[in-house]
Parts: structure tokens; sequence; C-alpha cells
């Protein structure tokens, strides 16, 4: 496994029946990496899968996919019911980000993670760190994981603002 | 704020709320402000392009698993029947959320 991919998944603290969303434009090598991971743990990744390039995924136990038809649109989520969302080059791209945020949270369970990723230099990270301290998320922070990523990371606190 | 309604025409005095699979047109009631800017209509659910906030059915058992899972507010409207009787009862939260 590629040392980023090693480095990613050391941010996901896995435990039985772990579920982790993914909300991206290209499901690639990482989606896989993300699905090999779940296996283990008897996890599941769902994947929304948003305009663009998608590889063909292996269907499995573990991954539950479907696809958004366009940028306007949410992702499809059931509220808390993932332990971490990560947004893969959707974010700076889709017509309402902070209504993807809010979706985020709905989803998240107490003390989930949001992780945000976009090709370097496309996104705002300081508009983004912003937005997620508006949106009631906790402890944002960017994180130099991928050559040609940025990253940034922001956990649900619960009760410490929106409460549920 | 946009409220979904599943109608029976784009009549908007006329049109009565109805169950989603006897729906004929989807009424989207723009609110802001606690009053009303703007009501689209679509021929169907998929025709909506806009960020769908909440959605008004007539029961408790109308199939809204679709509308929860892209975390759209599901509100019961068990007796108002008409655009202007549910926006008021919107606005006066005078709507039931999903008993389930």
């Amino acid at each position: 496994m590629q040392k980023e991919y090693a480095d990613f998944l050391e941010l996901f603290h896995p435990q039985p029946g772990y579920k982790v969303l993914e909300v991206t434009t290209h499901a690639d090598g990482l989606t896989k990496v993300l699905v090999d991971f779940m296996v283990p743990y008897e996890g599941r990744l769902a994947l929304a899968m948003y305009p663009g390039e998608h590889q063909v995924m292996e269907a499995s136990e573990h991954l539950k996919a479907h696809e958004v038809p366009d940028f306007n649109r949410p992702f499809r989520a059931l509220p808390r019911d993932n332990d971490i969302v990560v947004l893969d080059d959707i974010l700076h791209r889709h017509a309402f980000p902070e209504r993807i945020l809010k979706a985020c949270y709905t989803t998240l369970a107490n003390t989930g993670e949001v992780i945000i990723m976009a090709p370097k230099g496309e996104m705002d990270v300081e508009r983004v760190l912003a937005d997620l301290e508006k949106m009631e998320y906790r402890a944002g922070n960017q994180i130099d994981i991928f050559k040609d990523r940025d990253l940034v990371m922001a956990k649900k606190m619960h009760m410490w603002g929106n409460g549920l | 704020m946009n409220v979904l309604l599943p109608m029976d025409s784009d009549d908007t005095q006329e049109g009565r709320l109805v169950g989603i699979y006897e729906a004929k047109q989807w009424a989207m009631v723009a609110i802001e402000e606690g009053q009303v800017v703007e009501i689209k209509h679509y021929d169907s659910r998929e025709a909506v392009t806009e960020w769908v906030e909440a959605v008004v059915v007539t029961g408790d058992f109308e199939p809204v698993m679709s509308f929860i899972e892209e975390q759209v507010m599901v509100l019961v409207a068990h007796t108002q029947r008409s655009i202007d009787d549910i926006v008021e009862a919107f606005l006066f939260k005078e709507l039931n959320e999903l008993a389930i």
C-alpha cells in the first residue's frame, strides 16, 4: 500500500461495525483501500458518487454505493449512521456547500469526524475551517498527508453546539 | 426555506395535498421571514433542482424513507390540504413530526 494511503488510514479508529461514508467525484484507489480496511471490522463503506470518473468497484457486503445525478442535490445517508464522512473533491464543487456540511453533521454519530479533501490549491482551507466552526464542528485541522491533495478534518461534538 | 408538497394539480389555489404515490405535481414553496416568496410546480420529484429542506405529507405511513436519507425534514399535515392552510400551519408550527 502507498505510504500516503497508510498515513490516511491512521486517521481512522475502527471498531467492530465501523461505518464510513465516502462522498466523491472519483471512486478510485483510495475507495478500494477503504473497502479493504473495513473487512476485518465487519464495517461498511457507503459510497455516494457525484458526477465524475469512477472506477468500477467489486460488489461486496462491505460496500454500499449510490449515485447522485448533479451537484445541486444531497447525498443519501441516514441520521447518525456514520462514524466518519469523507468528502473527496465535493465541497468546493457543490452548489450548497454549507448544506452539505449540515448533512454530514446529521449523518455523523456523536463524536464522529468529517474529512474534507480537494486537489491542492482548489479549496480555500481557511474558509473551510471557518465554515466548519460555523456549522458547529470542533477541532478543525489541516493535515498534510497527500502530496496532491489538501485535507481538512473536524469533529462533531455532541452538546457542544448543535446537539443532535 | 424550501418546502415540498405532493399535490394533485398545479393550481395554487385549488390544488390539494395528496399521498406521494398519487402526486401529479410537486409544489415547491419558498418561505422567507414568515412569508411565501415563491411557489414553483414540478412534474416529478426528480425534476426538483433546488435543495429541499422539508416535505409535507398526508399521513404517518407515507413512503418517506428517501426524504429521510436526504436529510429532509418530514412533516405531516393530517387535516390541512390546501397550500394556504399548509403554509399557515407550517408557520405556526402546527404540522406534526412523523410518528415512527
